[in-house]
């Protein structure tokens, strides 16, 4: 979010600027009568603007190629049928299926899947970092991965008909979060253990709010390591894997 | 919250508090609840609850000089005892010892046995300006000024000093400390001088007293002292300036801005009898056998006080051993990386690296980092023990504190490894990094890619610590990442 204006004379400058620091909604920005001030206005225009570019744009084919992303892309056609349908955007087409089990690795351990889901800002800003430090913390564990997907106008759940096709065990999907006003970069992972199509919510684990003023990237990539590597010792994501805990007591 | 969609539920931490002060000796057991912060996935204390309160007991003396360690230890067994809990059941918590025992030739030893004896993790702590905080949080002060957002001094009056915090909203601002006790002088049951001590003697020689042993005092005498020490504790606290007597029996530097106050709370012994001012009799007073109860009525009718807010939030006594008991833990970020076998470790020596966003070469970070290694080195020369064998058992590790990393990349993160690898070569060295930052976990791993198996690494994260305090870090709790860190503050007899 770009930097709001601070009010004029306030009782006690201090203390509101504490306010202030500790939160990152639009606070003590003052007024003139009844309206919001003009830079106020623009500043909160743009910050939607870019909300909406991170719905609207696309993940670019440089980054993809960078990271060495195989692609692919939903049922859905467009960003508009995208958002009408996410239905569509769980699912794959035949043709997608064959290719993935022609051109992918079959029953990996784990499958790491990247969509731009409604934030492309999100995948561009925070991926390379994340997938860098997912990598390694996979690799010195010994798990062995999938070929690493890039999926086009995809859902959370497209994890489940991707894991199922391939066979992996697990699937992580990290996806671009429904942008807000303050961040449009929030990235988060899914995670499912066992993936198969209709996999209730309960059943998938989640790390969230993965962006620079939330949880770093590249602390995000070892986290998401740690679980991948508890749910498949587990064999269990959701519920199952913290059901042990619920009756601790010490 | 990091894992799982659903909210987790509580766990709970049984946490002990021991308070060995110049007069008198208490203990607490308290349960801490610890959930995840809302938006965040932070642990936090979410709620302290008191199970088990002692009785007030006279502290242990041999004479006047040294503390009778086995009484000590003889009444914590009797209160765990009486609490129906052992030694092992006891997660965290702190051994303080204040006012005059801090003094006392072998308080060193006093809290290193308690606090081994009383499980695991027990933090070891003294100093007047700890005291101080942890009896503002204790009271309520501390609560009362972060409710209401407002300025609140809180005056802990025990057996040998009076130390007062001031809390501003949710932070700490300023300590103020003094030679103030109730037990400074002692009588016997006949009004007969029994100790003096030499602390109150430079106030009894400014208002030209020769106070002997072995002399009795009379009722004007006490009183006339008494009003002269409560004059001391209001210019303590309204200072500066201060009167030259205030400033001799100071403890570390006084303040040097004056302050205005919404809410004065007293605690600690004196504090209590100021609550019982109304119903006080002359035997009290020799129950007590000193002038503590003179001291007490001397604060109240001062006239500076009568124009205070005073406000008590039910707990004086036992403030600082509550403060003790449920304020002294510390929790990481559920993501710090643990390797080596290292936890639990105890009394870990800390030094700051500083920030080191600025920083942007190996070569410049790894001369900043063997820089801050040299200087925890000389700080903390005989503990570390220099010719000692690396990684003994008794050696605790030197904690290295960073600041700010600065920009959190995958990039940036190797680089900072492999400086860390190169600070450290001995192969079995143990490495512990405590960071501010939230990244841990991925510094944990890089480390552990770039260095040999061999070496033990501990990273914890979301903690703040610097030159002169002191670590326990706790094995984690239930399956969870989060470690107990208990930062403790070692200050013997300024």
């Amino acid at each position: 979010m770009s930097t709001p204006n601070t009010p004029t004379e306030p009782i006690d400058p201090d203390r509101l600027k504490e306010i202030i620091d500790r939160n990152p909604s639009r606070l003590g920005i003052g007024r003139s009568g009844p309206r919001p001030k003009t830079s106020d206005l623009l500043t909160f225009r743009a910050d939607h603007g870019r909300a909406r570019d991170a719905v609207w744009t696309r993940v670019s084919d440089d980054l993809i190629e960078e990271l060495g992303l195989y692609r692919i892309q939903t049922a859905v056609a467009d960003k508009d049928q995208y958002l009408a349908r996410p239905d569509l955007g769980r699912s794959l087409s035949d043709e997608t299926i064959e290719s993935l089990k022609t051109d992918c690795i079959n029953e990996p351990q784990v499958q790491v899947i990247v969509s731009d889901g409604l934030s492309s800002t999100a995948v561009e800003t925070n991926s390379k970092d994340l997938l860098a430090s997912l990598n390694d913390g996979l690799q010195q564990r010994g798990i062995e991965t999938g070929t690493p997907i890039f999926v086009e106008f995809g859902r959370v759940d497209v994890m489940d008909a991707i894991g199922e096709e391939l066979g992996a065990e697990a699937c992580v999907n990290l996806i671009g979060e429904r942008p807000g006003l303050a961040t449009a970069e929030s990235l988060s992972a899914y995670f499912v253990y066992n993936p198969k199509r209709g996999t209730p919510t309960a059943k998938k684990s989640v790390i969230s709010n993965i962006h620079a003023g939330g949880l770093p990237p590249v602390e995000a990539g070892a986290q998401v390591a740690e679980l991948l590597t508890e749910m498949l010792e587990k064999r269990a994501s959701g519920l199952d894997l913290r059901e042990d805990d619920r009756s601790f007591q010490k | 919250m990091t894992f799982g969609i659903h909210t987790e539920g509580p766990e709970s931490l049984l946490s002990v508090g021991i308070d060995v002060g110049t007069t008198t000796t208490q203990v607490i057991v308290s349960r801490l609840t610890v959930e995840s912060g809302v938006g965040n996935n932070k642990r936090q204390v979410t709620d302290r609850e008191v199970l088990y309160r002692s009785p007030v007991f006279e502290t242990p003396l041999c004479d006047h000089k040294t503390i009778d360690i086995t009484g000590v230890a003889d009444i914590v067994q009797q209160c765990f005892n009486e609490a129906e809990i052992t030694a092992a059941a006891i997660d965290t918590g702190a051994v303080i010892v204040t006012g005059e025992t801090a003094r006392r030739s072998n308080a060193t030893t006093l809290v290193e046995h308690v606090a081994k004896e009383s499980g695991e993790f027990v933090a070891a702590a003294a100093g007047a300006s700890l005291e101080a905080v942890l009896a503002g949080r204790g009271s309520g002060a501390a609560a009362h000024a972060a409710e209401t957002d407002s300025t609140v001094v809180n005056v802990d009056i025990g057996g040998g000093t009076t130390n007062a915090a001031v809390f501003v909203g949710d932070r700490v601002v300023e300590t103020r400390c003094c030679n103030i006790g109730g037990r400074l002088i002692s009588f016997d049951t006949d009004g007969v001088v029994t100790a003096i001590s030499p602390s109150i003697e430079p106030l009894l020689s400014e208002i030209g007293f020769e106070v002997r042993i072995g002399e009795t005092l009379t009722e004007n005498n006490k009183r006339q002292i008494a009003d002269r020490m409560a004059a001391c504790v209001v210019d303590l606290l309204v200072g500066p300036p201060y009167e030259p007597i205030t400033e001799s029996i100071a403890i570390g530097e006084l303040p040097t801005a004056s302050r205005s106050y919404d809410t004065v709370v007293f605690s600690g012994g004196i504090g209590a009898l100021m609550g019982e001012y109304e119903t006080q009799t002359h035997e009290k007073t020799v129950a007590y056998n000193d002038i503590g109860v003179e001291l007490a009525a001397a604060i109240e009718r001062h006239r500076t006080v009568h124009s205070w807010p005073v406000r008590s939030f039910g707990e004086h006594q036992h403030a600082t051993v509550i403060g003790a008991g449920t304020a002294t833990t510390q929790l990481t970020g559920r993501t710090q990386s643990i390797t080596g076998q290292l936890l639990p470790i105890r009394d870990a020596p800390v030094v700051s690296v500083g920030a080191i966003d600025s920083i942007g070469t190996k070569k410049e970070l790894t001369e900043t980092l063997t820089a801050a290694r040299d200087r925890g080195a000389d700080l903390y020369e005989a503990m570390l023990q220099p010719d000692g064998e690396p990684g003994a058992s008794n050696t605790p590790p030197l904690v290295l504190s960073i600041d700010s990393i600065g920009v959190l990349s995958y990039d940036r993160l190797n680089m900072i490894a492999a400086s860390i690898a190169a600070t450290y070569t001995e192969p079995t060295e143990p490495i512990v990094i405590a960071l501010k930052d939230n990244c841990g976990k991925a510094l944990g791993q890089t480390l552990q890619r770039v260095l040999p198996e061999s070496q033990p690494v501990v990273v914890i994260d979301e903690v703040a610590v610097s030159d002169g305090d002191y670590i326990d870090i706790g094995e984690p709790i239930a399956d969870d990442d989060t470690v107990v860190v208990a930062v403790k503050t070692l200050i013997f007899g300024e």
